[in-house]
């Protein structure tokens, strides 16, 4: 047929197939669709595997490109307070322009309302969007019908749920309100109230001093300010208080609430700090309140390294209440920081032991404490800000200076700090704003030509989202967009100083049980951990999986190789949560009770082999051919039989060698460090008597030889092994003696104490998982060196060893080198076995006998625990990223290696 | 011959023979295996032996008190043997397992008393105990056995019809829950809280579609409401049915009341009639005022001794005798449990090697196909093995059309050049990426994206949907693309006499104006105003917005793709050239010659392949812990109920299970036993889908060398 002959196409002859497709149409256009629908069937086919690889990581990029998106703060109009009319009349009846100054103002968390806090104790309360006046409340008529004291400053607390006004005649004054938030949806409102609503499409809507808004779910939101409390005065001062600090704590539970707040005051001589408790019995009790108060003059005191006897006492410029609320730190105008807490007879106690001085000496100009009270931020004139907080340090706990962050040339005017993020906002005297996260000593953001008057007063909203700079005539709103102010390659890669550090360091600690809590995004030890799991696996899985290939390429022959190689993939096959739970659940208690005697196992294992090989020599060569078929048997023999030896003598070596145990050893720092340098010694001693034996004292040992006949040759060689283990003894205990002499501890970095999930381990676990994928590889690249170099090298009459070493080997060295490649990379990845077996704590040592937390490990735990789209979310994408990165890395070198071999053994 | 040079050639012979080496490189040959083999024997024999019904062996310990359990192990160290024994009665003793060491035992013999139950039960693990009294009927002890086998029957009947009524109220319970759902999508529909208008009355305003809904809802709620007054009438007959039935038992736990103070042998036959003697000789009557004390022989060893203690309760003491010289006084402590909690009971001392072996197998059946009990420390396995299965037969499903596409196209189609060099380097890296890696991936992609999407259109999935002119004009603008792309094509196909350089530039055009169109469609999805997604009625409960048999399956199918592919590959390239060329020779086309020829040939290897990433893919446990393994799902992802696989369900793995129960459970020692048999199946699993791969590769290997022509 004519069909078939037209199948090598040729230009015309296509021609004549399409018309024999008329001929024949029914099958030969099937066939004809057919042939180009399975051509692009399997081409998109094809091409979809590329895409799937690109998705991985476009899906991993996506998740931590916002990591490192910069931040902005974008500036927005000003707007207007519009004074109401009672306020009006208010203003012009008293006249004084005071009484319009803002003390302190906060929002509420949808940033609805704003309200500001007056002088006369009366607090208004505006719409934040147009800034209409909503209402005015003023405190409770005095019985003697005089003026309520002029409050002279006030501070509302980190929940803007409440205010402490410092007043003029001493006390102090507590506020409290609610803020009223409810969800409504339309058919609960009246018709045209609804529709009202919902025809302003998102804008609010004000109607009986409650602000109503459309949400984007199709609710409609209601904010009210209500029932502002005015607490009575609590006297603490002789003179009018110049600062205050004040933290509320809430505590509600089913029958009963409980308020406490805290304070610290001062005035120009003296310091006070204050409790106020508040607790509501439920079902209409009488609430019960009671407050307490601890003062303290303020007088000269010596600073620590200072010469001089005392410096005159200063006036406090700035005031923190700890995070727990039991002390308080103070800062007055040269910097000086002291802690002072609560002591008995009501007196407040200056702890001499927590007291620095900045080390910046020019004059401070601003203060606020940072996100969970650790931290007290100051700002100076020569434009730096300082954190400083208590860390632990070798004598106990001190005050130290643990960030300065230049931020202005110009002196620093204001300080704010956001509620959600350790973020400062810091304005200069000429108007600059900066973003700056406080951790990492970053400046995220910054708006330089900001018309800042003196009067401005600079608040975050309770998101920490938006900036509020407010004055006695309007206030603008700044939007701050950072998603991630934590992240930056800064925090996870490089030390940073945490609160209650001694010094900067690498920490991972994602989880911090509250908001309050600084995060520690430090990738350093997880990547550390998986290079330490990297490590210890691949020094037992490497030399194990490549001599074994060895062996079992050139020495064993073909039958056997083919009945061993399923045995090995059997060993591949093995899930890793099995070889997890082995090592976690019989291998680690078998390790913790006998740790010497496995030890010793891998020692006496190793000698047996050694001096099975020198007794074998000594059979003579014509008997020892046709016993060379015992010779596998045997070796199969030798483990069991070195681990019930090590069985045998180890313990009475043990104590010997370390006197108790090794684990008492490991722990205990007061022995001596002889042991454990013995013990550390014994791998480079016996390399350093290899060497020695087989390089520079050849000549000598054969000089020597000469005396003896042929016969006693093999007899020799045994002697001279025997001599060689005696002198790897030797020289260790000499080495060690030397160490010790030198006054180096082993367990100061090397070794440490134990851990039942180890490092060592997890590396014969992990060791496990990976010597079947090195020993397949390496066999193949062994298998895959040509033949006729074989024969070639044994008919030059090398024997098969020789011709191995240096005939196979190098030829095959980069297929190995690629096999321990790949092994690499699925040692770096592996999850299951490091998650059970590895202790999963984020450590940075390289003691064998401790755990580590790789990134896989870290992910599998984590990653369903973490709340999307948080920070610590997109960190773990970034984990995952790095050790994708890593195998790509190791994958790729193995496969260039290995392209390269395979074109060098074609050319072979 | 002996000159210096021989000798020295001598000296270098058994140098060159490198003997050391060879042996240490076979003693790591040998090390490797024997690893593997250690793990094969201790897997196997923990897992085999675990469900073996042991003798319960009691132990006199030096003070005199009794510990009894099933021995577990036993191993010597520091001089003693340390005895770790399956206690049970955890309600009583708070504890599965105890380590006894030797060297507290008086004796080492321990005694197995014949009249000891093993009973397995639902909760609480094993009882160990005298069976003493049937609340039911009134029997000897000797008919105990049949009586509780009779009853055991009778419940279960009980019980079936308490499975029944339960299944209707969960019929019903559904019914109302799909109402509100109805209900649910009309609100969302017409923007309005139908429940909150029914409360306040103000029906007046509402469409009829809603008023319907209104109606229906209350019509359902009545007719349920009556439907449930009864069935919960019926389920509190039947569990009043069910819990009149229980067996009363006396456990052999150690409580100290007293030592013998006397050995046994001073008790002559008369003195054990003694009251008072026997009150003496075990030491209760110091503490007690004024015990009352009867004497009743059980069997020939046992005595039972009622002692009423100072406050009034009763206790039993038991006193047995060995040989002749020692005796000691033990606690029994009385103990009743349901008749329906019993899930199996055995005189466990008592049974021969046939019963053993029946209970042996009952107790594998059990495994394999029952629910768990206990959180999974008791009990079966089967919906983890059937979650591992059905979730490994989803991901195959998937793989395998992919990974034959890709393989049929490196092989058969793609010419060599950059595209195909960059799709394998693709492949290479996908096998490399570890496996946690994917998890994350299926997570963030699967669970939250495409699940989001499908959940509740884009702006579930993260992504801000276009306004609805934007969204159209791109619609059309891709209609567009989609006409050029279609034009472009058509040109090149028509080109197809001559072969020039405008043609393959036309080509590679509409291939990439194919692919841009392809974005689009993705993009246009994604950016979509009109799509609320499936399952807007059911948010804020996720539905595919979070880990579940789908999306697990897709991520070990991503994860198993290049073990198909590579094994795909193999399979094609070992099909001669030649057969190949006889095929186009006689005429065929490309896909002919595949189809015919060139698959039949493969099909052993591509099925190696397949049965490879099943092996992996079944033990794969890393991402499973991300998207969608749990440890305990009360329902099956393929069950007989509509639509009968549920792909939105979360589900039990049997590689997880090994995890949880080992690492996360509150009793993780009390679960050991159960997750080394688990470790056995999945071990047996793997290891028998591995050797079958292997033993095809073998014998396809075979088959081409043999008709290679």
């Amino acid at each position: 047929m004519a069909g078939i002959i037209t199948t090598e196409a040729g230009d015309g002859q296509i021609s004549a197939n399409r018309r024999l497709h008329r001929r024949d149409h029914s099958s030969r256009a099937g066939v004809y669709w057919a042939d180009r629908l399975a051509r692009a069937i399997i081409t998109v086919g094809g091409i979809g595997t590329i895409i799937v690889v690109l998705l991985v990581v476009l899906v991993l990029l996506a998740n931590v490109v916002p990591l490192f998106r910069p931040s902005h703060l974008t500036d927005g109009p000003l707007v207007a307070l519009a004074s109401s009319k009672d306020a009006s009349q208010e203003l012009a009846t008293n006249s004084t322009a005071t009484n319009s100054t803002v003390l302190a103002f906060g929002s509420d968390e949808y940033s609805e309302i704003l309200w500001l806090v007056r002088p006369d104790q009366s607090i208004d309360v505006y719409s934040l969007t147009d800034g209409t006046h909503l209402q005015r409340i003023t405190p409770p008529a005095r019985l003697d019908g005089t003026m309520a004291v002029g409050a002279r400053v006030a501070k509302i607390d980190d929940l803007q749920s409440s205010v402490l006004l410092g007043l003029e005649d001493g006390s102090v004054r507590p506020i409290l309100w609610t803020i009223d938030v409810s969800f409504a949806s339309v058919v609960d409102l009246d018709r045209e109230m609804a529709d009202a609503i919902l025809a302003q499409a998102g804008a609010p809507v004000v109607r009986d001093q409650t602000i109503f808004r459309a949400t984007s779910e199709g609710l409609i939101r209601k904010v009210k300010f209500v029932g502002a409390e005015y607490l009575d005065p609590i006297p603490v001062h002789a003179a009018p208080i110049e600062k205050v600090d004040w933290v509320l704590k809430s505590d509600s539970s089913m029958m009963a609430s409980s308020q406490k707040g805290t304070w610290a005051s001062s005035t120009a001589d003296e310091l006070a700090m204050g409790q106020y408790e508040r607790q509501a019995g439920g079902l209409g009790a009488k609430p019960k309140q009671s407050a307490q108060v601890w003062r303290s003059k303020l007088v000269g005191v010596r600073a620590p390294g200072s010469s001089l006897d005392a410096d005159p006492p200063a006036a406090v410029e700035g005031l923190m209440i700890s995070g727990l609320g039991d002390s308080i730190q103070s800062v007055d105008k040269t910097g000086r920081v002291s802690r002072w807490s609560p002591g008995e007879n009501q007196v407040l106690d200056r702890d001499d032991n927590y007291m620095t001085i900045t080390a910046q000496l020019s004059a401070l100009s601003a203060s606020e404490p940072l996100l969970g009270r650790a931290t007290l931020m100051l700002g100076n004139q020569a434009g730096e800000i300082e954190a400083v907080a208590l860390t632990t340090s070798d004598s106990g706990r001190e005050l130290r200076t643990i960030h300065r962050i230049p931020c202005s040339n110009a002196s620093i005017r204001a300080i704010a700090a956001s509620p959600a993020h350790r973020l400062v906002v810091v304005a200069d005297k000429v108007g600059g704003l900066k973003v700056v996260h406080v951790t990492s000593e970053r400046i995220i953001a910054q708006l330089d030509s900001t018309k800042l008057s003196d009067d401005d007063q600079m608040r975050f909203t309770r998101t920490g989202r938006e900036l509020l700079i407010c004055n006695r005539s309007g206030f603008r709103r700044l939007a701050l967009d950072s998603e991630y102010p934590e992240a930056s390659l800064a925090s996870f890669f490089k030390p940073l100083w945490y609160e209650g550090y001694q010094e900067p360091g690498y920490v991972w600690q994602s989880s911090t049980g509250s908001n309050e809590g600084e995060p520690k995004f430090s990738l350093i030890p997880l990547v550390f951990g998986t290079l330490k799991a990297t490590f210890y696996s691949m020094l037992i899985a490497a030399p194990i999986a490549i001599l074994a290939a060895i062996f079992g390429s050139e020495f064993l022959s073909n039958s056997w190789r083919a009945k061993f190689k399923p045995l090995i993939e059997l060993m591949a096959s093995v899930p890793s949560v099995v070889l997890g739970f082995i090592g976690a659940m019989v291998l680690a208690p078998i390790m913790r009770d006998s740790l010497f005697w496995v030890l010793f196992s891998v020692a006496t294992t190793l000698f047996l082999f050694l001096l099975a090989a020198n007794l074998w020599i000594l059979i003579p060569t014509e008997r020892s051919i046709p016993w060379r078929k015992f010779r596998l048997p045997l070796m199969f023999l030798i483990p069991p039989a070195a681990i019930l030896l090590a069985a045998w003598i180890s313990s009475p070596i043990e104590r010997w060698v370390f006197g108790s145990t090794m684990q008492a050893w490991l722990s205990d720092p007061q022995q001596s460090s002889w042991p454990g340098w013995f013990l550390l010694m014994m791998l480079p001693s016996a390399l350093v008597v290899v060497w020695l034996f087989s390089g520079p004292m050849v000549g000598m040992l054969e000089w020597l030889a000469d005396r003896t006949g042929f016969q006693g040759r093999a007899v020799w060689q045994t002697i001279l092994f025997l001599v060689a283990c005696v002198s790897v003894i030797l020289l260790a205990c000499a080495t060690a003696s030397l160490c010790t002499g030198l006054d180096w501890d082993a367990r100061r970095g090397l070794l440490g104490a134990y851990q039942e999930r180890n490092a060592l381990l997890v590396g014969g676990i992990l060791g496990f998982a990976i010597i079947p994928l090195i020993y397949t590889l390496a066999d193949d690249a062994l298998q895959s060196v040509p033949q006729h170099l074989r024969s070639a090298s044994l008919g030059c009459g090398a024997t098969v060893w020789q011709t191995t070493m240096r005939v196979v080997v190098p030829t095959a060295m980069s297929g190995l080198f690629s096999a321990l490649m790949i092994g690499f990379g699925r040692a770096i990845g592996e999850t299951m076995v490091v998650l059970m077996a590895a202790g999963n704590t984020p450590l940075m040592d390289w003691n064998p006998f401790n755990g580590y937390r790789t990134l896989s490990a870290t992910l599998a735990t984590e990653l369903p625990e973490a709340s999307r789209g948080s920070t610590h979310y997109h960190t773990l994408f970034l984990a995952a990223l790095l050790l994708f990165l890593f195998t790509l890395v190791a994958n790729t070198l193995a496969e260039w290696v290995r392209l390269r071999f395979r074109k060098r053994a074609y050319q072979l | 011959m002996i000159g210096p040079n021989s000798k020295r050639s001598a000296q270098a012979q058994i140098a060159a023979q490198g003997e050391p080496m060879v042996w240490l490189s076979g003693g790591m040959f040998a090390i490797a295996c024997l690893m593997i083999l250690s793990l094969l024997a201790f897997v196997l024999w923990q897992g085999l032996w675990t469900l073996w019904p042991r003798n319960y062996s009691i132990y006199t310990r030096n003070d005199g008190s009794l510990v009894g359990g099933e021995l577990y192990s036993k191993h010597f160290q520091d001089g003693q043997n340390k005895l770790y024994l399956r206690v049970g009665n955890y309600d009583v003793s708070n504890r599965h397992f105890a380590y006894v060491s030797s060297l507290e035992l008086a004796d080492q013999k321990p005694w197995a008393d014949p009249d000891l139950w093993l009973v397995e039960r639902k909760e609480w693990g094993n009882l160990y105990g005298f069976p003493k009294e049937l609340s039911w009927t009134k029997t000897t002890q000797d008919h105990f056995a049949d009586q509780v086998t009779q009853g055991m029957r009778e419940t279960a009947k009980i019980d079936r019809q308490l499975a029944q009524a339960k299944n209707e109220l969960k019929r019903i319970d559904g019914d109302i829950a799909e109402a509100r759902l109805k209900i649910r999508r009309v609100e969302l529909a017409e923007k309005v809280d139908l429940q909150r208008a029914v409360e306040s009355g103000s029906v007046e305003g509402l469409s009829p579609a809603a008023k319907r809904a209104i109606e229906q809802l209350a019509d359902r709620n009545r007719r349920a409401d009556d439907a449930m007054v009864q069935i919960n009438e019926r389920i509190a007959e039947l569990e009043a049915k069910r819990s009149g039935r229980s067996i009363l038992f006396e456990l052999p736990i150690a409580q100290e009341l007293g030592t013998l103070t006397a050995p046994w042998s001073e008790l002559s036959a008369g003195k054990l009639r003694d009251v008072q003697a026997v009150a003496k000789l075990i030491g209760v009557e110091s503490n007690a005022s004024a015990p009352a004390i009867s004497v009743e022989p059980v069997g020939k060893e046992l005595l039972l001794c009622k002692v009423a203690v100072e406050d009034q309760s009763i206790r039993r003491l038991w006193i047995r005798r060995l040989g002749e010289t020692t005796c000691s006084v033990s606690g029994f402590q009385e103990h009743t449990i349901l008749l329906a909690d019993v899930v199996r009971f055995f005189p466990t001392n008592r049974l021969g090697l046939f019963q053993r072996l029946g209970v042996y197998a009952g107790r594998w059946w059990e495994f394999l196909s029952g629910a768990p009990r206990e959180a999974g420390m008791e009990g079966g396995f089967f919906p983890a093995i059937w979650g591992t299965v059905v979730m490994t037969i989803i991901m195959s499903m998937a793989v395998m059309p992919f990974g034959v596409l890709a393989a049929l196209y490196m092989r058969e189609y793609a010419k060599r050049g950059w595209l195909l060099s960059l799709i394998r380097i693709s492949i290479n890296n996908l096998a490399g990426v570890p496996s946690i890696v994917y998890g994350v991936f299926g997570l963030s992609f699967f669970c939250y994206i495409v699940g989001g999407y499908i959940d509740g259109g884009p702006k579930k999935a993260g992504f801000e949907p276009w306004p609805s002119a934007v969204w159209f004009s791109a619609l059309g603008l891709l209609a567009l693309l989609s006409l050029v792309a279609f034009a472009v094509a058509v040109l090149s196909g028509q080109a197809e006499a001559r072969r020039s350089p405008l043609r393959s530039m036309l080509r590679w055009a509409g291939g990439l104006l194919w692919l841009a169109t392809l974005a689009g469609i993705v993009w246009l999805l994604i950016k979509s105003p009109h799509f609320q997604g499936f399952y807007q009625a059911q948010l804020p409960n996720p539905t595919f917005g979070k880990g579940c048999l789908l999306w697990a399956a897709l991520t070990l199918a991503l994860l198993t793709l290049p073990v198909v592919i590579v094994a795909t590959e193999e399979a094609l390239s070992a099909v001669p050239n030649s057969l190949r060329e006889g095929s186009y020779a006689c005429g065929a086309g490309q896909w002919q010659t595949i189809h015919r020829i060139v698959l039949p040939y493969a099909r052993p290897g591509i099925i190696t392949g397949f049965i490879l990433a099943m092996a992996r893919g079944a033990g794969e446990v890393a991402p499973m812990m991300l998207v969608g393994a749990i440890p305990l799902a009360t329902d099956l992802p393929l069950d007989g109920e509509f639509p009968f696989l549920h792909g939105s369900r979360s589900f039990m793995h049997l590689g997880f299970q090994i995890y949880s129960l080992g690492f996360q459970s509150q009793n993780s020692e009390a679960a050991k036993p159960m997750v080394y048999t688990a470790t056995l199946l999945l071990l047996a699993i793997v290891t028998l889908l591995n050797q079958t791969a292997i033993w095809l590769r073998a014998n396809l290997r075979k088959r081409f060398q043999s008709s290679q022509f």
